[in-house]
C-alpha cells in the first residue's frame, strides 16, 4: 500500500515548506489535526502519531499550493487516520463474516440504547473493513462535511465515483448494523 | 466544505456518524499532544515512531496473491522438464511449511506469517502475535484465535472467504492446468546449503524469482518490487508437521465467542 499522501487536489505547483511555516501551521491547526485523527481512530496515542506524521511530511515533501489550510490539514488527517485504521485492523477484513458477526456480538450496536462511545466504536470497526476509497469517501463526507465535488478533488476521482462509493459504503455499513444481535428484533430472521 | 448532512443515511448509521464526530479525547490530551508536536518541530529530531503492528495481512495477502500468480505462470511445457518438476512439487506434497517475510525496513519488518498445510487439506495460518486460523475440512471445522484479546471463534465449514486473500490452498488447484513461460537464471545460489536454480517470472509487472533445486523442489520465492517479499518453502519436512498445529482445541486462557453461522 502506498504511503498516505498529502495531495488534496492535483497540484498545479509543488512548493516546499520551510520549518517556520510548518511550525506556524502546527501552532494554528495542530489541535484540529489531532482531533480529526482522534475521531477516526478513537485513540489519543495514534492520533498523535498521525498529527506528527502529517506535519513532518510537510517538512519532508513538496506539497501542492493550498488555498485553505485548515480544510487541507483536516482532510489529510482524516485520510491518514483511515489508512491507519485499516492497517491496524486489516486482519478483521480477512475473517469470514460469520466470525466477524461473532466478534460483533461483543461490540454494541448503534441502536438508540447504545451510548455514543459504543456507537463510535462500532462505526470505526466497520470503517476498517470497508474498501479504502469507500471508507475515505464516507469519512470525508460524514466526518469532515465535504460535498461530493470537494471529496472528488481531495481524492482525485470523479464526483460520480464519489457518489458510487458513498452509496456502497452506506449500503455496506447498513447491511451489518444488526444482523446478529437482538437490539433490532425486526431484523432477525 | 458543506454542512454535515446525514439525511441520506439510515437513522442508526446517522447516529453512529454523529457519535463518531462527537468523539473527543480526555481533557488536556490534545494540549499535551500539541506541545509535543511543537517541541518536535522546533527541535526537528530524526523521526521516531511507535512500532506498528497489524500490517501483516496485506503482506500475507499480497505475497500469497503473487505466489498464486507466479504459480499460475509456471510452465507445464515449453520451458522444459525441469520446470515441470517444480510444478509437480508444488502440486504434490504431503506437508508444507511456508514462511512469508518482508525483510526490508518498514512497518512490517520483524513480523512474519507462517503457513502449515497438509495434503488432507488441513491448513494453519499464523500471523505473529495477532491471529491464527486453523481449517480442518476433514472435521468440517474452522478455528480462529485472536491473540491480542485472547478470544476464540469456532465455526463449522463451509465458510465462504475463510482465509480471505491469504488462502494458501487456492494456488495449488490453479497451477495444475496452467501453461506459461519462465526463464531460468544462469547462475545458481545456495539456500540452506542446497544449490538452488532461479526461475524469473514477470507477474503483473513485477519480477518474481522462484528458486528450486535441480530436482525441482521449490525452496524460495522472492518478489522484487516496491515491497520486497520473501517466501520460504519447506516441503515434506523431516518428521512431518506437529498434529497439534491443526488441533481444533481452544488453548487455555482463550474465551470462546458464540458463533451463529
Amino acid at each position: 500500500m502506498p504511503p498516505p499522501t498529502l495531495s488534496l487536489a492535483a497540484p498545479s505547483m509543488s512548493i516546499p515548506l520551510d520549518p517556520p511555516r510548518v511550525a506556524e501551521l502546527a501552532g494554528a491547526y495542530g489541535r484540529t489535526v489531532f482531533l480529526s485523527a482522534f475521531r477516526v481512530l478513537g485513540d489519543a496515542a495514534q492520533a498523535e502519531d498521525v498529527q506528527q506524521d502529517l506535519f513532518v511530511q510537510l517538512l519532508e515533501r513538496p506539497v501542492p499550493e493550498v488555498g485553505n489550510w485548515p480544510a487541507f490539514l483536516a482532510t489529510s488527517a482524516t485520510r491518514m487516520a483511515i489508512d491507519r485504521l485499516r492497517r491496524q485492523r486489516r486482519w478483521l477484513r480477512l475473517l469470514p463474516e460469520v466470525a466477524l458477526q461473532a466478534l460483533g456480538a461483543s461490540v454494541p450496536q448503534p441502536d438508540q440504547h447504545a451510548d455514543q462511545a459504543e456507537q463510535a466504536a462500532w462505526l470505526r470497526a466497520r470503517l476498517a473493513r470497508l474498501p479504502r476509497l469507500q471508507a475515505q469517501c464516507f469519512a470525508l463526507r460524514h466526518l469532515d462535511g465535504l460535498d461530493n465535488a470537494a471529496i472528488a478533488r481531495a481524492l482525485g476521482i470523479a464526483p460520480g465515483h464519489v457518489a458510487v462509493c458513498l452509496h456502497r459504503a452506506g449500503r455496506a455499513l447498513c447491511a451489518h448494523i444488526t444482523p446478529w444481535t437482538a437490539n433490532e428484533p425486526e431484523k432477525l430472521p | 466544505m458543506t454542512a454535515l448532512d446525514d439525511a441520506a443515511l439510515d437513522p442508526r448509521l446517522a447516529r453512529a456518524a454523529t457519535a463518531l464526530r462527537a468523539s473527543a479525547p480526555d481533557a488536556g490530551t490534545g494540549d499535551r499532544a500539541q506541545q509535543r508536536l511543537l517541541a518536535r518541530l522546533a527541535a526537528r529530531p530524526a523521526r521516531t515512531r511507535r512500532p506498528l503492528h497489524g500490517g501483516l495481512w496485506a503482506l500475507a495477502g499480497s505475497a500469497c496473491l503473487v505466489l498464486a500468480l507466479a504459480l499460475l505462470v509456471l510452465p507445464g511445457n515449453g520451458n522444459g522438464h525441469a520446470f515441470a518438476a517444480v510444478q509437480r512439487h508444488l502440486a504434490d506434497f504431503q506437508a508444507l511449511r511456508m514462511r512469508i517475510d518482508q525483510p526490508g525496513a518498514g512497518d512490517l519488518a520483524g513480523q512474519s506469517v507462517q503457513v502449515a498445510m497438509l495434503r488432507s487439506g488441513q491448513v494453519r495460518v499464523d500471523v505473529e502475535g495477532e491471529v491464527s486460523v486453523v481449517v480442518d475440512p476433514v472435521a468440517g471445522q474452522a478455528l480462529t484465535l485472536l491473540h491480542g484479546t485472547r478470544q476464540a471463534l469456532q465455526f463449522p465449514l463451509p465458510v465462504q472467504d475463510l482465509l480471505g486473500d491469504i488462502d494458501p490452498m487456492a494456488w495449488i488447484a490453479e497451477i495444475r492446468d496452467y501453461q506459461g513461460l519462465a526463464d531460468r537464471l544462469p547462475e545458481p545460489r545456495l539456500i540452506g546449503g542446497r544449490t538452488a536454480w532461479g526461475w524469473a517470472l514477470e507477474v503483473d509487472g513485477t519480477r518474481v524469482l522462484l528458486w528450486a533445486t535441480e530436482e525441482g523442489l521449490p525452496l524460495e520465492l522472492t518478489v522484487d518490487g516496491h515491497s520486497l517479499v520473501d517466501i520460504g518453502f519447506e516441503f515434506d519436512p523431516p518428521g512431518g508437521l506437529d498434529p497439534a498445529l491443526f488441533s481444533m482445541a481452544v488453548p487455555p486462557g482463550y474465551a470462546m465467542l458464540p458463533v451463529q453461522p
